[in-house]
């Protein structure tokens, strides 16, 4: 074994690493923006990864069927028993019109968006493998408008953020990941929050509001939307819904459990809201 | 008795056969790594380290630092990181069943696991525990640990595969022994 440690091929084996390590260096040099060498990569990678999501649908589709027969008997189920609690809620004047109200609101911020430039529609290429967030990768970059830092949305609500760019691909971190800091607040009520993802959320696809006062106004059921604070994304803007408040381990705060109302884990296409209303307002004070 | 000696020019070809076959087998995994949303084991662990189990050092270093790069692309890790790991893994594998070990299954379930294990716990403190995000070990639960055991047990399906492309595709300097009618006698 000696002799291999003094052998021409040891030190070749020497070289390689320093390759490596400095292809390493230069890359977390190039913070947001993918280096030569990871362009390079993922451009060779792309066609696997295009063919994998093409191999992933298929089986999805053929196989989904059989392997998921129980589990849709079961949702029908759910769903037809909520159907029938609904049913029992229409009775009900009053939350007719609570809900009517919600619903005119709901649809109100979906046609107050008129100052938003969109890209064209992404695809999703692939999933970040095993990530507990949920990242993923979308067909469009710079070539198509996207900067980093836009917003990512569906037509259901907000997504998350294009945290790398290349020139024909891009990395979206999801609302689930705790490296997303986004202001938002309860729709109708003028109580502000951070929304976090959190580790121990993230896997059943859900996010958090953190750091609420005890005496927050946010409650069950409340309809989660930006703030626009920051200028990183727009205002009004859907996130999701509270499913849950608790109380945070620090005992001081209190947190709420966000579903989004795009289904984070399941994305086929998105947008990029390349332009807003008041993009980067905080960067020009 | 005749003695036939096979070619060095057909042992390169032959090699160099069992490589490209080998960065097939690679492609194929990665294509299998980019596939869905699910928990996946790292197959790119076991892969190199099994091409590394019969190849010497320096081939070894070749095809763990390729499946390394493979493996940061389809993780989005810092590109260089996991080669190198993979890399490392790689030739210590090829030098301890050079010098120390035989090259049975089991001694590859070892080393495997072991090197698995090393891989999964720089992952999670690299990768989570230094950022502070919050209940780390509900990642560890969820993410690291399954992956290690899909890991750890994905060798009983890798393992069989490269050994299969091996036997087929490797040519020893054998000596094939043939019975000359003419020095049997009666």
């Amino acid at each position: 074994m000696r002799d291999f440690f003094k052998s021409l091929k040891f030190k070749l084996i020497l070289g390689l690493v320093a390759v490596l390590l400095g292809t390493m260096i230069f890359t977390v040099n190039q913070a947001g923006t993918q280096s030569l060498s990871s362009r390079a990569a993922n451009t060779i990678a792309s066609p696997f990864r295009y063919l994998a999501e093409q191999l992933s649908d298929f089986a999805e589709s053929k196989v989904g069927y059989i392997v998921n027969s129980g589990k849709n008997y079961e949702e029908n189920q759910k769903l037809q028993a909520e159907v029938e609690e609904l049913r029992d809620k229409l009775v009900d004047y009053e939350n007719t019109k609570n809900e009517l109200s919600e619903l005119q609101k709901f649809i109100g911020i979906k046609e107050d968006h008129a100052d938003f430039k969109l890209s064209p529609p992404c695809k999703v290429v692939s999933y970040i493998t095993n990530d507990p967030f949920y990242s993923f990768i979308i067909d469009r970059g710079t070539h198509d408008g996207i900067s980093l830092h836009d917003p990512v949305v569906t037509s259901a609500g907000l997504v998350g953020a294009v945290t790398e760019v290349s020139e024909k691909s891009s990395t979206v971190t999801t609302v689930l990941s705790p490296e997303l800091s986004i202001s938002v607040k309860p729709l109708g009520k003028n109580d502000p929050g951070i929304l976090e993802g959190s580790s121990d959320v993230s896997s059943s696809g859900l996010t958090k509001i953190i750091h609420l006062e005890k005496t927050s106004s946010i409650k069950k059921d409340d309809i989660i939307i930006t703030t626009g604070n920051g200028g990183l994304f727009p205002a009004d803007y859907l996130v999701g819904k509270v499913t849950k408040i608790g109380n945070a381990s620090n005992g001081i705060s209190a947190y709420a459990v966000i579903e989004p109302f795009a289904d984070i884990r399941k994305l086929t296409d998105v947008m990029v809201v390349t332009s807003f209303e008041g993009k980067g307002a905080a960067d020009e004070h | 008795m005749n003695i036939k000696l096979i070619s060095s020019r057909k042992m390169k070809k032959y090699s160099l056969i069992k490589w490209g076959i080998f960065l097939i087998t690679i492609c194929i995994t990665f294509l299998i790594m980019t596939t869905g949303n699910f928990i996946k084991p790292n197959l790119f662990i076991p892969l190199a380290l099994c091409i590394a189990l019969y190849e010497e050092p320096f081939i070894s270093a070749v095809f763990g630092s390729l499946c390394g790069i493979a493996c940061g692309i389809a993780y989005d890790r810092l590109l260089g990181y996991d080669a190198i790991l993979i890399l490392a893994g790689c030739v210590f594998v090829s030098l301890i069943c050079t010098h120390l070990l035989r090259q049975t299954f089991f001694n590859f379930f070892v080393l495997n696991a072991f090197f698995a294990a090393v891989v999964s716990v720089f992952n999670y403190f690299l990768f989570y525990v230094i950022w502070g995000y919050e209940q780390n070990y509900s990642i560890l639960k969820s993410v690291i640990l399954p992956e290690y055991i899909m890991t750890v047990l994905s060798v009983l399906i890798i393992y069989p595969i490269i050994m299969f492309i091996r036997k087929h595709l490797t040519v020893r300097n054998k000596q094939v022994l043939y019975e000359n009618p003419a020095l049997i006698k009666d």
